[in-house]
């Protein structure tokens, strides 16, 4: 009789537990259906809210730009516009990209640096052009910062290390501009995370070869600038911003060892000396 | 959602008005302005322990309540996590987080009425069972 008892009991246990499972499933079930179907509503389409957070990257862009453009003179020669009009207009078509919102500016300062703002804006020193040996090199550098900015590593940046401040600094201010500032700091001088960068120099190896441009050179610039002693070797933040440039290097080339595209040459040596004069003389 | 039926015995009065009291507390952590889940769950579990030698109608319903908070806080904090990461971290906004924040309001309003009928009826001396919650209370809350 205890026996029975006992076997009765686990038996009820038993029941029990599989209606308490079924129930859970059940809940389960309900839960996520309700999820999956609410996501099928385009809600970001609907209320309009990556238009609204263009808008603001756009206004923030536009500040930290405001804020170099008072610390920095920016070089504007119609020659120097046109040429890199062409180079930017043969990456986007390549890529899908439209090169007229991209805004790309180049500042008089030594230093060779290049960095993307939110807003599809892509700052050039002029430093960086002088140490550009050829084009392609400069195309590399630019890809690299469109990536970039296509992949919206910047304002995942800014979010990251200045947080929501960077959303209310576009309201104005005072806090705003002391916010600004950092974030011009934080573009020029930080890097981003190793992963970012390797996702940047992927892409940009991607952008180079749709656009029928020799991502080798982008490799040597690297590579180049990592080895260098010259004069301006302290003022190197575009590769010491970026860490491991050899590593890097290394491994567009490895990359580009798949490619076997036949490429075409960005403008001729006369231009590109032209080029380089008129950026340089600009200053 | 919810079942009523009969209890292995009559609950007295005042054994009533402790069980309806154990579903208040969540509701009440809410009105005093606590919206975090972890509140509500601090609140439920606080009245859960001060009422474990109480009577088993009583301990049977302050421990679908503390499950009940268990399952909500466990919704919420994903919730709430995923929120932290759009704002400080790396995520964007998505329609699948929108659509997630709009199933846990629905859950979460879903399960704040339910706790409001459930404690007027076990007031009453209603045994109310809940779906899910009921069954593994059974399990787990011994006579």
């Amino acid at each position: 009789m205890v026996v029975f008892r006992t076997a009765y009991q686990l038996n009820l246990q038993k029941v029990k537990m599989k209606k308490a499972l079924f129930h859970l499933i059940v809940l389960l079930a309900l839960f996520f259906t309700t999820w999956f179907l609410l996501s099928r509503i385009s809600f970001t389409t609907h209320f309009n809210l990556k238009e609204f957070s263009r808008e603001q990257e756009n206004k923030i862009g536009e500040l930290i730009w405001d804020f170099f453009r008072q610390t920095e003179k920016e070089i504007k020669n119609d020659s120097i516009r046109v040429m890199l009009d062409d180079l930017m207009t043969r990456i986007g078509t390549a890529n899908d990209i439209d090169s007229d919102s991209i805004k790309l500016h180049i500042l008089s300062s030594s230093e060779v640096n290049a960095f993307a703002l939110p807003g599809n804006r892509v700052v050039i020193f002029q430093g960086l052009i002088r140490d550009c040996e050829n084009p392609e090199e400069l195309a590399g550098v630019i890809c690299h910062e469109l990536a970039h900015l296509e992949m919206d590593h910047i304002m995942q940046r800014l979010m990251r290390e200045i947080g929501l401040g960077i959303i209310l600094s576009a309201g104005g201010g005072n806090a705003g501009t002391e916010i600004i500032r950092q974030a011009a700091k934080l573009a020029t001088s930080t890097a981003f995370d190793r992963a970012q960068e390797s996702e940047a120099d992927s892409i940009a190896v991607i952008y180079l070869n749709k656009a029928l441009i020799d991502p080798v050179p982008f490799s040597d610039f690297m590579k180049r600038q990592s080895e260098n002693d010259h004069e301006y070797s302290k003022s190197l933040e575009w590769i010491s911003t970026h860490p491991d440039s050899k590593i890097r290097a290394e491994r567009i080339r490895k990359m580009q060892s798949k490619n076997k595209n036949e490429y075409k040459a960005l403008m001729s040596l006369e231009q590109w000396n032209r080029f380089r004069e008129l950026s340089l003389q600009s200053n | 959602m919810i079942q009523t039926g009969g209890f292995a015995y009559k609950p007295m009065e005042h054994e009533n008005e402790r069980a309806s009291n154990s579903y208040l507390m969540s509701l009440i952590a809410i009105m005093v302005g606590l919206p975090l889940p972890i509140i509500n769950l601090i609140a439920t579990l606080g009245f859960y322990l001060g009422n474990r030698k109480s009577s088993y109608f009583v301990r049977w319903h302050c421990t679908q309540a503390l499950l009940s908070q268990l399952a909500v806080l466990m919704i919420n904090s994903m919730g709430f996590a995923w929120t932290m990461s759009i704002i400080f971290g790396d995520k964007t906004l998505s329609n699948h987080y929108i659509a997630y924040m709009l199933s846990i309001i629905i859950f979460n309003l879903t399960e704040f009425i339910v706790t409001m009928i459930t404690s007027v009826k076990v007031r009453k001396g209603i045994h109310v069972q809940w779906w899910f919650f009921g069954p593994l209370t059974n399990l787990i809350c011994r006579k």
